[in-house]
C-alpha cells in the first residue's frame, strides 16, 4: 500500500517569523513537537525527515519533542487511575504503523524506548488496534492513528483519543482535501469543503446529540473496542482526580505534577453546565451543551467522539499556529476570563485563549467560527491541548501547566486557579489589601498586552496565595511588586505566567535544583517564599535556559533520559548561561543542519528560544567568527540581563530606571538580532552597542570579583570614578595579592560591562598585570597582556613598550613557539626597540636561543623592572641546562664558585652575600645530583665533571599542587572564603 | 546607443552560451576560462555587458542564464562578481563571488565525475586572491578586514568536498595549497595541520599521484612549517623536493624555495655558492654565508641586523641567528689552522687568552667568562671536540677531528 497521498502538502517552510505564521503553511517541524506523536511525526516529515540523511541529530530532535508530548500524555494518562506508563503505551504502535505503510514514520529509538518502557501494554493495547482492519487506505489510516491513540491515551480515552485524532485531522486538513473531507464525514453528515471545515465541524457540533449519534456511528467500533481496553468512562475522571497522588509515586518531576494538576482543573470542566445559557456565545454554549449532553446521554463512547471532533480543531489550529501562539498568547487569557459565564469552564480560558489566538490567525478560513471553536475546544482538550502548545513550543510552554498550581484534591473543591486569578481581576472577593496591590501593579503597565501580562502574573501569585492560605493574611501592601514584563519581547513575555506558576507550586515539585551552583547566592531565596522568588527569577530567564530545567526533569522523570539526544542534551545541563548560549548555538548549528531542506525545523525552536535561536541563524550565516563571538557573548550578557533584572526586582523593586533603561536594551537587541536573520550578520555592525551600555550606580569601593552569569546589575557596578578609588585602594592596601587580584578583577568586570575603554583601563590592566607577574600569576598575567595588547591597538596610551618586554618574555618562556616569537618581534617599533626593557628582553631572547647561560644570568640580575619575575620562571631550567652544559664540556673538575657566578647564585664583583651564594648554589648542585668534592689544592669546592654529567637530575618541584596551580592551594581558599 | 546596447546584450548571451556549451560538453578547461575573474579575458566582456544593460533586460538575461542550469544561479553572482572586480568593488566582487562559488560547489559535489576540477581551481584561486583584494579594500576604508578569512572557512568546505576518496580527490591538494596561502598570509598557520593531517595520512591515495605543481607548494609550505617547528631536517628534505620537482623556469618559485632552504642548509652546515644567491636574488645571505666562512661574528650580527625586518618576516631569523654558534666554531677552527702552522705539537690547545684577543679584534667585547660559556656550549653541542680546562683557561681540542662535520652532527 502505498503512502497516503499528500498532494496539497507544500513544501517544508523556511523557518516562518511569526507574522507570517498566519498563513496557513504546514510547519512540518512543529507538529512533532506538538503532538509529539508517530503520525505528526510522519505526517510533517514523511517527505524528508525519517530519511537517514537527515541522520542522528533530526531524529533525536524529534524524539526530545515526542518526550515532551509524552510527558504532557500523562496527566489524562494517569487520571484514569492508571499508572501513567500506560500513557506511553501508545508509542508501541509506531511500529504497527510501518506496517499500515505509514512511510514517515521511522524513528527507531523512539519506538524502541516506547518497547522497552512498556512492553505490556504495548502488547495489550497492540491487541485492541488490530481488529480494524480498513477498507481503504483514508480509513486505514484514521483507525491506525486512533488505535494509536487511544492505547497512547488509554485510561483517560475520550482525552486522549481525540488527541490521536487530531493529528491524523490536522495531517489531512493540510496535506489532503479529500482526506479531509473523508474524515469530516465521519463528524458530520454534511459533506464539507476542505477551506470551510472548521466552520462546518462547529456548526455540526452545536446539533451536539445529532453530532453524537453521527459520530458514534461512524466511529462506534473503535471506540467500543477502546472501552474494552482499560479506561475510564468520563466520570471515573472525576474520581481519579484524586489521582495526582498515586501517580507521583511514579518518579515525577515537577512538570509532570503540573500536568497532572490541569488534569484536575479538567473534570471541572466536564460538570454539564446548564444548557441554553450564556446567549453571547451561543456556539460555546452548543459546544458545552452537546457535551454535557454526550457526557451524560451517550456515555464516554459519544463522549471521546466527541472530543476527538472538537479537539481535532484545536489541534490542527495549533499546530499550524504556533508561532503566532507564542507571541500572543500572552495577552487572550484575560479576555477569556471575562467572557467566560461558567466559572468552570474559566480554568480553561487559558488554554482557550490560546486556542484563540491560533485560530485568529485561521481567520482567514472561518473568521466568524473562530470564537465558538475555542470554546469548544477548551471544554474538550483543555489539558491536553495546553501540553500540546508546550510540546508544539519545544520547550518553553511546556510549562503550560499554569492550572497546575491549583491543587484540587477533589472536584467538587476545585476552584479553579485560573478562576481564582479572574476574580482578583474582579475585585469584590479578596482582601482590599490585594485589590490595591493589584491595581499598583497593573498602574505600571504601558499598554494592554503589559497589562495582560500582568494579569497574568497575578493571577498566579494569588493563586498560590490562595493554595498556601496566605490570601488573606499576607500583607500585600508591603509586597514587593513583580517584574513588569518588556513589551516587546514577545517569546519572553509569553513565558511570564508558565515561569512563574511553575516554580510556584513547590509543593509538588521534586527537589529541583532551582539555581545552579554556578549562579551568585541567591540572597531573595532566604526569605522563605523560595517559589515566589523563583517565579519571578524565571519569569525574565532566558527561555532556553529555564525549560532546560523543565525538560531535564521532564526527561529524567519519564525514564526517557537515556536518550540524550541533541535537543535535550543542549538543554538539560545547561544551567549556567554560558552553557545555554553556547550549546544552544550548537544545536542550532545542528538544528540549522538537519533543516537544510528548509523545512521549519528551527523555525519552531526559533520561536521557542528567541535570543538563542536568533543568535544561532546569526552564526549560520556568513557572519565572521570574531563578530559572532563578540555578538554572542553580548547576548549572553543581555540574555542574563533579564534574569538580573528579574531579581532585582523582586528583591526590593528598586532600579526601575535602570530596568526600563536595560528592557529597552534587551529590545534593542532582540530586534537588531531578529534583523540579523538574514544572509549576513551585518545588522550586528549596526546595533548600537552604546545605547545598551549599562552606567553603574554602585558606590562601594570594595567590591568582590564574582563572575557575571547574568546581566549585570547596575546596582552593583561602580561607575569610573568609584573604580578609580578603587584602584588607588589596591594600590595602596596592605593586603594580601589574592585580595588585590579579587578587586582587580572586579574593577576589570565593571569596566567591561560599562565598556569603558580609555587610559584608565589600561591603567589598571597595567597595574593588575605587575601585581600578577610579582606574585607569578602568570594566568592572570597573560589574561591582563592580551587585554592590553587590544588596548594598545586601539592607541590607548600606556606603557606599551614595558609589556612589549613582558610579552615577549612571556611568549618566549612559556609558549615556545618560534612564529609567535617572530610575530611579536617583527610588531616591535623602532622606537620600542631602542627601549630600555624591550632591549634587555631581546638580548635575554639570544642567549636563551643560542643557551648561553653567563649571559642570560647577568642579564637576570640587571633585569629592568618586572622582567625578572618572568624570567624567574626560565631560571631553574636554565640553571639545569647550564649544569649539564658544563659537567659535559669541563675536565676535570669546575670550581663551586664559577659555577654559582655563571648561574646567578653570586655576583662576581661585589663580595657581600658571596658565602650565601655559594651555599646556595652548592645545596642547589647537590640537589641536581651532581658530585661535589673538596679539591685540596685549590682549597675550595668542586664539582667533578665526569661524573656529574651522568647523574644529573631535575627534582621535582616541591612546592607542587595537584591541580598545577599553586594559587589555587588549600589554604589560600580557605584564607579566601 | 541603441544598437550598442543590442550588441552588448548579445555578447552577454554568447558568454552565457559558451558557459552552457562548456557545461553541456562538460569541459572543465574552457568552463574555467570563463568564470575566471582576476586573469581572464572575459571579464571585462561581461562587465561592460552588465554595465550596459543596466538591468534593463533582466527577463531576457535570466532566460538565457536559464540555459545554463543548474548553474545559473551560480552565473548571475559569477556575472555580478566580474562586474564588481571590473569596476573594482573587490568586497562586493567578493560577497558574489562567494555565492556563486556556493552555488557552484553544490552542483560539483553532485558530479560524479571531477571533469570541473579546473573550474573549480579557478574558483577557489579567484577566492583567495578576491579576498586579498577585498581585504586591503576594505582596510583601507578603516573596517576591519575579515573576507580573506572567510575565503578560508570557504575553501575548507571546498578540500571538504574534495578530500574523500574517489577521482576528484586528485584536486584536494590544489585547494590545500590556497588554503596555505591564506593561512601563512593571516598568520594562522595552526590552521594548516588538520589539512596537512588530512593529506598526509590518507594511505589510500599516493602523494606522488597529486600533480607536480601541488606537490611542489604543498612542500614549499610544509617545509616553512617545519622551519617554524626548528625541524631543520625535515624542512630540508621538504624544501629539497620542491626545489627538485619545481619547474626550473619559473625563477621566482625557485627563489622563494630557496629563501627557506639558504637557512636551513646554513643550519645543516652547507653552504651555497654565490652564484645561486646571485642568480636567485638571494643577496640578503650573502652578508651571513661570508660571516661564515670567515667565523665573522660582527659581521653576522650585523647581517642579521640590517636585514631584521627581512628575517623576521620571513621567518628565518631565529634560524639564522642560532648560526652564531657555527661562526665561533669556525674561529676557534680558524685559530687551530693558525696554531698548528705556528706550533704544530700543541696546536690542539687554544687559550681563552687567544679567543679573547680574535673576539676583540672583531670589536666584539666579551669578558672570559662569557667566552668560557661560549666554549662549553660549543663543546656540548658537538660543534667541537675536546674539552675545556676551567684551571688553566684552555679548550683541549680533540686530536682527531676536533671539528666534526656539521651535517653528521644532527
Amino acid at each position: 500500500m502505498a503512502a497516503p497521498p499528500l498532494p496539497a502538502m507544500p513544501p517544508p517552510q523556511a523557518p516562518l517569523p511569526p507574522s507570517l505564521a498566519t498563513t496557513p503553511t504546514w510547519p512540518g517541524s512543529d507538529q512533532g513537537g506538538a503532538n509529539g506523536a508517530a503520525d505528526t511525526a510522519y505526517a510533517g516529515y514523511n517527505n524528508y525527515n525519517h530519511q537517514s540523511q537527515q541522520g542522528q541529530e533530526y531524529s533525536s530532535y524529534v524524539t526530545g519533542e515526542v518526550q515532551q508530548a509524552n510527558n504532557f500524555a500523562h496527566p489524562q494518562t494517569s487520571n484514569g487511575s492508571q499508572s501513567f506508563a500506560q500513557g506511553y503505551a501508545g508509542y508501541n504502535y509506531i511500529p504497527d504503523q510501518n506496517a499500515y505503510n505509514y512511510q514517515g514514520y521511522n524513528n527507531n529509538a523512539f519506538q524502541k524506548q516506547g518497547v522497552e518502557s512498556y512492553p505490556q501494554n504495548a502488547a495489550m493495547y497492540s491487541n485492541a488496534g488490530a481488529p480494524y482492519a480498513p477498507p481503504n487506505q483514508y480509513q486505514h489510516r484514521d483507525v491506525a492513528s486512533y488505535s494509536n491513540t487511544t492505547n497512547y491515551y488509554d485510561p483517560n480515552g475520550y482525552q486522549s483519543t481525540g488527541y490521536r485524532g487530531e493529528d491524523e485531522q490536522v495531517q489531512a486538513s493540510w496535506s489532503d482535501p479529500k482526506q479531509v473531507q473523508y474524515n469530516y464525514a465521519g463528524y458530520a453528515a454534511a459533506n464539507v469543503n476542505t477551506n470551510t471545515v472548521f466552520g462546518d465541524i462547529n456548526t455540526q457540533l452545536e446539533d451536539s446529540a445529532q453530532y453524537a449519534q453521527d459520530y458514534s456511528h461512524q466511529w462506534a467500533e473503535y471506540y467500543a473496542s477502546l472501552q474494552a481496553a482499560p479506561q475510564p468512562v468520563p466520570q471515573a475522571d472525576t474520581e481519579s482526580n484524586v489521582a495526582p497522588q498515586a501517580v507521583s509515586s511514579v518518579p515525577t518531576t515537577l512538570v509532570s505534577a503540573p500536568s497532572y494538576a490541569s488534569v484536575v482543573a479538567a473534570p471541572a470542566g466536564q460538570q454539564p453546565p446548564p444548557p441554553g445559557t450564556a446567549a453571547p456565545q451561543p456556539s460555546w454554549q452548543a459546544a458545552a451543551a452537546s457535551y454535557a449532553a454526550s457526557l451524560s446521554s451517550q456515555g464516554s463512547t459519544t463522549t471521546e467522539a466527541h472530543t476527538v471532533g472538537t479537539r481535532w480543531n484545536a489541534n490542527s489550529n495549533q499546530i499550524s499556529q504556533t508561532p503566532w501562539n507564542a507571541i500572543s498568547s500572552q495577552t487572550s487569557p484575560s479576555d477569556h476570563f471575562n467572557q467566560s459565564q461558567f466559572p468552570a469552564l474559566a480554568k480553561h480560558s487559558r488554554t482557550v485563549a490560546n486556542q484563540h489566538q491560533q485560530q485568529q490567525s485561521q481567520a482567514s478560513h472561518t473568521p466568524l467560527q473562530h470564537q465558538s471553536r475555542s470554546a469548544k475546544l477548551h471544554i474538550v482538550t483543555n489539558p491536553r491541548i495546553t501540553a500540546n502548545v508546550g510540546g508544539l513550543g519545544s520547550g518553553k510552554e511546556m510549562q503550560k501547566p499554569a492550572y497546575v498550581s491549583v491543587p484540587a484534591k477533589q472536584p467538587s473543591s476545585s476552584v479553579s486557579t485560573d478562576a481564582v486569578a479572574d476574580a482578583t481581576l474582579q475585585p469584590g472577593r479578596f482582601p482590599s489589601s490585594l485589590r490595591a496591590y493589584v491595581e499598583r501593579a497593573l498602574s505600571r503597565c504601558k499598554d494592554e498586552s503589559q497589562k495582560a501580562a500582568c494579569q497574568e502574573i497575578m493571577k498566579d501569585m494569588i493563586t498560590m496565595a490562595s493554595k498556601d492560605g496566605t490570601l488573606f493574611t499576607r500583607d500585600w501592601d508591603t509586597e514587593p511588586l513583580f517584574q513588569i514584563p518588556p513589551p516587546s519581547s514577545s517569546s519572553v513575555k509569553k513565558e511570564t505566567p508558565l515561569q512563574q506558576n511553575n516554580s510556584t507550586k513547590s509543593e509538588w515539585s521534586p527537589p529541583r535544583r532551582l539555581k545552579s551552583r554556578w549562579e551568585p547566592p541567591a540572597a531573595e531565596d532566604s526569605d522563605g517564599k523560595p517559589g515566589r522568588t523563583h517565579g519571578f527569577h524565571g519569569i525574565f530567564r532566558e527561555g532556553g535556559h529555564d525549560i532546560s530545567k523543565e525538560k531535564d526533569s521532564f526527561q529524567s522523570h519519564s525514564k526517557w533520559e537515556k536518550r540524550e539526544d541533541s535537543w535535550s542534551k543542549s538543554i538539560t545541563d545547561s544551567e549556567h548561561l554560558k552553557n545555554v548560549s553556547k550549546r544552544g548555538l550548537k544545536r542550532l548549528r545542528k538544528g540549522v543542519l538537519s533543516s537544510k531542506g528548509g523545512e521549519n525545523l528551527s523555525s519552531d525552536s526559533d520561536e521557542e528560544h528567541g535570543h538563542g535561536v536568533h543568535l544561532g541563524s546569526l552564526s549560520t550565516a556568513d557572519t565572521p567568527e570574531e563578530k559572532e563571538r563578540r555578538q554572542s557573548r553580548f547576548k549572553r550578557f543581555d540574555r542574563g540581563k533579564d534574569s538580573g533584572r528579574g531579581k532585582g526586582s523582586g528583591r526590593g523593586g528598586k532600579g526601575h530606571a535602570a530596568e526600563s533603561a536595560s528592557a529597552r536594551r534587551a529590545t534593542a537587541l532582540h530586534l537588531a538580532l531578529r534583523s540579523g536573520d538574514g544572509q549576513n550578520g551585518r545588522a550586528v555592525e549596526d546595533i548600537d552597542w552604546d545605547s545598551l551600555t549599562i552606567r553603574g550606580t554602585c558606590q562601594e569601593v570594595e567590591k568582590r570579583y564574582l563572575r557575571l552569569t547574568s546581566a549585570p546589575d547596575p546596582n552593583t557596578v561602580r561607575p569610573e570614578n568609584v573604580l578609580k578609588r578603587a584602584l588607588e585602594m589596591v594600590k595602596s592596601t596592605t593586603k594580601s595579592y589574592l585580595f588585590k587580584c579579587d578587586q582587580l578583577k572586579s574593577i576589570r568586570q565593571d569596566l567591561t560591562v560599562q565598556r569603558i575603554r580609555d587610559e584608565f583601563t589600561v591603567q589598571v590592566y597595567e597595574t593588575h598585570a605587575r601585581m600578577a607577574l610579582e606574585a607569578g600569576d602568570l594566568p592572570e598575567y597573560n589574561q591582563c597582556q592580551t587585554q592590553l595588547k587590544f588596548l594598545y591597538g586601539e592607541g590607548i596610551k600606556g606603557c606599551s613598550n614595558e609589556f612589549a618586554a613582558y610579552s615577549l618574555l612571556y611568549i618566549l618562556f612559556n609558549r615556545g613557539n618560534s612564529r609567535d616569537l617572530l610575530s611579536a618581534m617583527a610588531k616591535l617599533t623602532d622606537e620600542g626597540r631602542r627601549d630600555e626593557v624591550v632591549k634587555h628582553a631581546l638580548e635575554v631572547r639570544h642567549a636563551v636561543a643560542v643557551g648561553n647561560y653567563t649571559t642570560f644570568f647577568r642579564l637576570y640580575r640587571t633585569a629592568p623592572v618586572l622582567s625578572p619575575c618572568l624570567m624567574d620562571s626560565h631560571t631553574e631550567k636554565m640553571r639545569f641546562e647550564a649544569v649539564k652544559c658544563m659537567s659535559r664540556s669541563y675536565r676535570p673538575t669546575i670550581p663551586v664558585s664559577s659555577v654559582a657566578r655563571s648561574l646567578g647564585f653570586t655576583t662576581e664583583s661585589s663580595s657581600e652575600g658571596e658565602s650565601e651564594g655559594l651555599e646556595e648554589c652548592e645545596e642547589w648542585l647537590r640537589a641536581h645530583g651532581a658530585h661535589l668534592q673538596f679539591d685540596s689544592t685549590s682549597n675550595e669546592l668542586v664539582m667533578e665533571a665526569k661524573l656529574s654529567q651522568t647523574s644529573l637530575f631535575m627534582p621535582e618541584p616541591e612546592d607542587v599542587v595537584p591541580h598545577g596551580d599553586a594559587n589555587l592551594a588549600l589554604n589560600d581558599f580557605f584564607s579566601r572564603s | 546607443m541603441a544598437y550598442g546596447g543590442y550588441d552588448w546584450n548579445r555578447r552577454l548571451g554568447d558568454y552565457i552560451s559558451s558557459v552552457a556549451d562548456a557545461l553541456n560538453s562538460q569541459n572543465g578547461g574552457q568552463l574555467s576560462t570563463l568564470i575566471s575573474v582576476s586573469r581572464g579575458s572575459y571579464c571585462n566582456v561581461v562587465a561592460a555587458g552588465l554595465d550596459q544593460n543596466k538591468g534593463q533586460d533582466v527577463n531576457r538575461l535570466s532566460r538565457q542564464l536559464e540555459k545554463v542550469a543548474p548553474l545559473g544561479e551560480m552565473l548571475g553572482q559569477h556575472m555580478r562578481c566580474m562586474q564588481y572586480f571590473v569596476n573594482r568593488r573587490f568586497v562586493d566582487s567578493y560577497n558574489a563571488l562567494e555565492k556563486s562559488a556556493n552555488a557552484f560547489l553544490q552542483e560539483f559535489r553532485n558530479w560524479e565525475s571531477a571533469w570541473a576540477m579546473k573550474a573549480l581551481h579557478t574558483v577557489a584561486y579567484e577566492l583567495r586572491t578576491i579576498a586579498e583584494m577585498a581585504d586591503k579594500e576594505m582596510a583601507s576604508n578603516g573596517k576591519i578586514p575579515d573576507k580573506l578569512k572567510g575565503a578560508g572557512s570557504f575553501l575548507m568546505k571546498v578540500f571538504g568536498a574534495l578530500a574523500g576518496k574517489g577521482p576528484k580527490r586528485v584536486g584536494a591538494l590544489y585547494v590545500t595549497c590556497q588554503l596555505f596561502k591564506i593561512y601563512f598570509k593571516l598568520g594562522t598557520v595552526h590552521l594548516c595541520r588538520s589539512v596537512i593531517r588530512s593529506i598526509e595520512t590518507a594511505r589510500v591515495f599516493d602523494f606522488e599521484e597529486f600533480p607536480i605543481r601541488d606537490r611542489v607548494t604543498y612542500m614549499y609550505y610544509t617545509g616553512r612549517l617545519e622551519v617554524f617547528n626548528d625541524q631543520f631536517v625535515l624542512a630540508d628534505q621538504k624544501l629539497m623536493y620542491a626545489l627538485v620537482h619545481c619547474d626550473p623556469l619559473k625563477k621566482n618559485n625557485i627563489r622563494m624555495v630557496l629563501k627557506y632552504l639558504i637557512p636551513v642548509k646554513l643550519s645543516l652546515g652547507v653552504m651555497p655558492s654565490k652564484l645561486l644567491l646571485e642568480r636567485y636574488g638571494l643577496l640578503e645571505y650573502k652578508e651571513v654565508i661570508q660571516a661564515l666562512r670567515t667565523g665573522d661574528i660582527r659581521l653576522l650580527r650585523q647581517a642579521l641586523q640590517t636585514n631584521e625586518d627581512q628575517f623576521l618576516r620571513s621567518g628565518v631569523y631565529l634560524v639564522l641567528e642560532k648560526l652564531e654558534l657555527q661562526c665561533y666554531r669556525r674561529l676557534m677552527r680558524k685559530i687551530h689552522i693558525i696554531q698548528k702552522q705556528k706550533d704544530p705539537g700543541r696546536a690542539h690547545q687554544v687559550k681563552m687568552d687567544c679567543v679573547l684577543k680574535a673576539l676583540k679584534w672583531l670589536n666584539i667585547e666579551m669578558d672570559i667568562d662569557e667566552v668560557e660559556c661560549i666554549m662549553a656550549i660549543l663543546i656540548y653541542r658537538n660543534y667541537i671536540k675536546g674539552y675545556f680546562s676551567h684551571k688553566s683557561k684552555v679548550v683541549v681540542l680533540s686530536k682527531q677531528d676536533p671539528f666534526p662535520a656539521l651535517t653528521a652532527m644532527t
